[in-house]
């Protein structure tokens, strides 16, 4: 079991937000390279290292749009690149600050998602006394988004085997989206009406106190890990204000 | 509890026509009624209002009343007030919120704010009584349908309800699931509770209902003792199935025999046996 993974569910979600939020405080260059450097230490000790690699993959294009529109076309002083030529040093540098930025921003909250367990963070919430109305709202529209993406599934199969093509070429899917789209449009808004059924049944919409069955540990180092990034937050907000 | 509807009517969206037409009827405790007809002849909306969930959430209206226990039932959660309810389609009414089916099973008692031990203990006791505690570390979501709908009878079973409104509930079991639930309904009258169950399945039901109401466009065509009724052409004649060898003597153009309870050809064997000893 890895260390995202026996922390409390609110543990994550802060360091994730604490991380978000000193990416677009901290000013400097140096401070935002360093924190892309400290957020992928922080999602491979913990175990969460596939979000470093999805990060990666999603901020790459950007960074290669940035480094071309700002370093190689952007303003004087210019600098001799190493294989020749110059780059525009002021750009190089807005591009690595914003490039770690976005850097951190895709990391944390990819790193994040890739150990959220859904039901231990309603097990913490309901253990709290949070509202359930919103942690339900979160963890069922999870749920949902599994359970559409199975019939989504299930569907194409369907119309595969009544002689829709939906393979091939860009313009052959385009044309099978539609009956892949309107049919699964129209089972999600006649089972929208089921689901209120089962909501009401297995008393989801009852008001009052709800019993956690298995509650996440709250453990002092969880209490310790959170004050701290907390702390980390508003110190890199003075900073940033006094500077 | 005690369902009593005076005048029911309800109507869906849109729908001139009423699905349940006018009905006085009084539901008592410790017995099972069993609600049948053609398609269409309201047993399921009759279900639904007696759970107050129709017109509350299906839409559409309703005029007179239904009382459960004395508390009309529009206004109430059917779960806080001791109602279960299950549908005919058992996947859409897995809660979405547990991991696994012993968490699933969990999710009524944990809503009703019922103590920790409390909710684990009830969750055990139901997952043994329907015979699914093998599938307690299962997701939910991985169940085939006839698994579901056991899970979620336990689930229902574990907040302990006053009162059972059961539509289609055998529709995916196989013999030895149907014969445990058959089971655990008689159980569940002979404790009190008060047990309605809208089935096609007569074979199925004659084992269990101590009542039968015969459903026909909205309103109540008979309402009797099972085996009377189904003895006589007069469930055939109101749209209704009957047992499979009412049909198959119907079939041959004779009359149909008074059914035979499976506890009675039990008894009738062993007492066979016995005198042969």
């Amino acid at each position: 079991m890895s260390l995202a993974d026996r922390a409390h569910p609110f543990t994550a979600g802060t360091v994730t937000l604490a991380l978000v939020a000193l990416a677009l405080v901290l000013p400097t260059t140096s401070g935002t390279a360093a924190l892309y450097g400290v957020t992928i230490v922080i999602a491979i000790a913990t175990g969460a290292g596939v979000g470093v690699r999805r990060g990666l993959l999603a901020v790459l294009p950007i960074w290669i749009l940035l480094f071309i529109l700002q370093g190689v076309l952007g303003d004087a002083p210019r600098m001799t690149a190493p294989w020749g030529g110059t780059l525009s040093q002021p750009g190089l540098q807005w591009a690595l600050s914003q490039g770690s930025r976005l850097g951190v921003i895709a990391t944390a909250s990819l790193a994040f998602a890739s150990v959220f367990d859904p039901h231990r963070f309603l097990q913490a919430a309901i253990a709290r006394r949070w509202p359930f109305g919103a942690a339900f709202l979160l963890v069922a529209t999870l749920d949902a988004a599994d359970r559409l993406g199975a019939q989504a599934r299930q569907l194409r199969e369907a119309q595969r085997t009544r002689g829709v093509r939906v393979t091939g070429s860009i313009a052959t899917r385009a044309r099978a989206l539609p009956a892949l789209v309107f049919p699964l449009l129209l089972a999600s808004l006649t089972e929208a009406d089921d689901r209120a059924l089962a909501l009401e049944t297995r008393g989801l919409m009852i008001q009052g106190p709800r019993t956690a069955i298995d509650p996440p540990q709250d453990r002092i180092v969880d209490h310790v890990v959170r004050w701290c990034a907390l702390v980390c937050v508003v110190l890199a907000i003075i900073w940033r204000v006094r500077s | 509890m005690r369902f009593v509807a005076r005048n029911l009517r309800v109507r869906y969206p849109v729908q001139e026509r009423w699905a349940v037409d006018g009905i006085d009827l009084e539901i008592a405790p410790g017995h099972v009624t069993w609600l049948t007809g053609a398609l269409g002849s309201g047993t399921s909306t009759l279900l639904l209002a007696l759970a107050g969930l129709a017109p509350r959430l299906t839409g559409g209206e309703r005029s007179g009343t239904v009382l459960a226990d004395n508390v009309d039932v529009a206004a109430i959660s059917p779960l806080s007030q001791g109602i279960a309810y299950l549908g005919p389609s058992p996947a859409l009414q897995i809660s979405g919120i547990a991991k696994t089916v012993h968490d699933e099973v969990a999710v009524g008692p944990m809503n009703l704010g019922q103590p920790r031990d409390t909710c684990l203990a009830a969750t055990r006791d139901a997952l043994e009584r329907l015979g699914v505690g093998h599938l307690a570390d299962r997701a939910p979501n991985a169940l085939s349908g006839g698994e579901t709908q056991r899970v979620l009878v336990a689930a229902l079973l574990a907040t302990r309800p006053a009162a059972w409104l059961l539509d289609e509930p055998f529709s995916a079991l196989d013999h030895a699931s149907t014969v445990r639930l058959q089971r655990l309904l008689r159980e569940l009258a002979a404790e009190g509770a008060t047990v309605v169950v809208a089935c096609d399945d007569a074979d199925t039901m004659l084992d269990v209902a101590d009542r039968m109401i015969v459903m026909q466009q909205g309103r109540i065509a008979l309402d009797g003792d099972p085996r009377d009724l189904l003895a006589s052409d007069a469930v055939h004649a109101a749209g209704a199935g009957s047992t499979d060898a009412a049909e198959l003597a119907r079939e041959a153009g004779m009359a149909a025999p008074r059914p035979i309870r499976r506890a009675d050809l039990i008894d009738l064997a062993t007492r066979g046996r016995t005198d042969a000893g």
